[in-house]
């Protein structure tokens, strides 16, 4: 058995691929070893062995080995490896008020970008799905706080609509319920 | 619960001239109550109509007897019937909790068999009291390490060296609720560095004990 960051794998080739995705180099694996033959096996294979791919990694049966292999990739990797297709994009203008080191209040007007992807189920390893072919959807939406990308899953009865602002107010709540697009446009005066 | 039922079904036995008494022994996560009829326990299938069983919910009632968490009581006692006619409990009881201290306590500790080669790919912690000691590993990454006997025993000896002079230290150190500490469990992480910061558990057990009490069971 062989372990990365913890997770238990059955075999050598995987767990070195997986630290090929990771970009380690052989000298830190080889530090990880401790059997000869092991050591000996990564020294001889390490280098000519293709990094782990996206696709391989959710096509693991065990959920922490899943969650391990992908670690190493960036989610905007793993949606352009998952053949994403994006259905919608709207982008809308937004006024806040904002308050600047001194405590002043000041509006900023900025514009906020919204996309709505789907990907296959069977990319997923689902095939069908009471005779259906399923498929996941989730919105893209940018942190103005910190300008990091957020990929949020919805559902597909939300998805279907083929809106992006629809999908994104779906991902809040007001006293339990989802808002709708009216609502998100109309209400939304602060957001994080 | 039917007190009235209760009563009349001890007040009868007492009457026939028999022992009605009940012995307990709770705590740790669970309450043990036994009524005992001349000495023998009485022996009723569970039921929420059971005088026995009612009566020893009653009793850990009124007596408080713990179940949860490390607080024990045991103890022992007798049925009554006063002037009042009330029904009384004559009974002894030993009780004692346990609680504990944390305090970070930095030690050396040697590593002859160089284990510390091992960090980049596992934890490796010290745990352990006077009776027991585990060297506990997980493998974060690559293969697993097998350690030998004498390399666990390397440690183990440095614990003990550690426990004692914690042992050693103790009266020099503030009481707690009046208490000395009374057992050490302590635990770390080997670093890179020879001095490892333990986790000091430290462990103080208050007692009480009580002889012929008395406590009205049911009016």
């Amino acid at each position: 058995m062989f372990f990365v960051d913890g997770v238990r794998f059955n075999d050598l080739q995987t767990t070195l691929r997986i630290y090929r995705q990771q970009a380690k180099s052989k000298e830190e694996v080889l530090s990880y070893f401790s059997e000869a033959d092991n050591k000996q096996e990564v020294a001889r294979v390490y280098d000519s062995l293709m990094p782990f791919t996206v696709q391989e990694a959710i096509l693991l049966p065990n959920s922490e080995q899943r969650m391990v292999s992908l670690r190493g990739f960036e989610i905007e990797d793993i949606v352009a490896k998952l053949d994403a297709e994006k259905i919608d994009t709207q982008t809308i203008t937004k006024k806040q008020i904002r308050w600047d080191k001194q405590l002043k209040p000041q509006e900023v007007v900025f514009e906020d970008t919204y996309e709505l992807f789907k990907i296959g189920a069977k990319i997923l390893g689902v095939d069908r799905w009471w005779g259906q072919e399923p498929a996941i959807y989730f919105v893209k939406c940018q942190c103005p706080s910190t300008d990091r990308n957020y990929f949020i899953y919805v559902p597909a009865k939300v998805a279907k609509e083929n809106d992006a602002i629809t999908a994104i107010a779906w991902t809040m709540r007001f006293n339990g319920v989802p808002l709708n697009k009216e609502q998100y446009l109309n209400l939304m005066y602060t957001e994080s | 619960m039917n007190k009235t039922k209760i009563k009349q079904t001890i007040q009868q036995l007492i009457w026939e001239g028999k022992t009605v008494g009940a012995d307990w022994d709770c705590g740790g996560d669970e309450a043990i109550v036994q009524i005992h009829i001349n000495g023998e326990v009485w022996d009723e299938p569970y039921g929420e109509t059971s005088v026995s069983w009612q009566l020893g919910d009653l009793l850990i009632d009124i007596l408080g007897l713990p179940s949860a968490g490390e607080c024990y009581n045991k103890g022992e006692g007798l049925f009554h019937l006063n002037d009042q006619d009330q029904l009384v409990l004559h009974f002894s009881y030993n009780q004692y909790y346990v609680d504990y201290l944390e305090e970070k306590f930095p030690w050396t500790i040697k590593d002859p068999h160089r284990i510390r080669q091992h960090l980049s790919k596992a934890n490796i912690d010290l745990i352990g009291g006077k009776d027991h000691f585990h060297l506990h590993t997980m493998i974060q990454q690559g293969d697993p390490i097998e350690l030998p006997e004498e390399v666990t025993d390397a440690f183990k000896k440095q614990v003990i060296v550690l426990i004692e002079h914690l042992e050693e230290r103790e009266p020099s150190q503030e009481k707690y609720h009046g208490q000395q500490a009374k057992g050490f469990y302590v635990q770390g992480t080997l670093t890179a560095d020879e001095v490892v910061v333990f986790s000091v558990s430290k462990e103080y057990c208050f007692e009480e004990n009580a002889e012929n009490e008395q406590v009205i069971i049911i009016d």
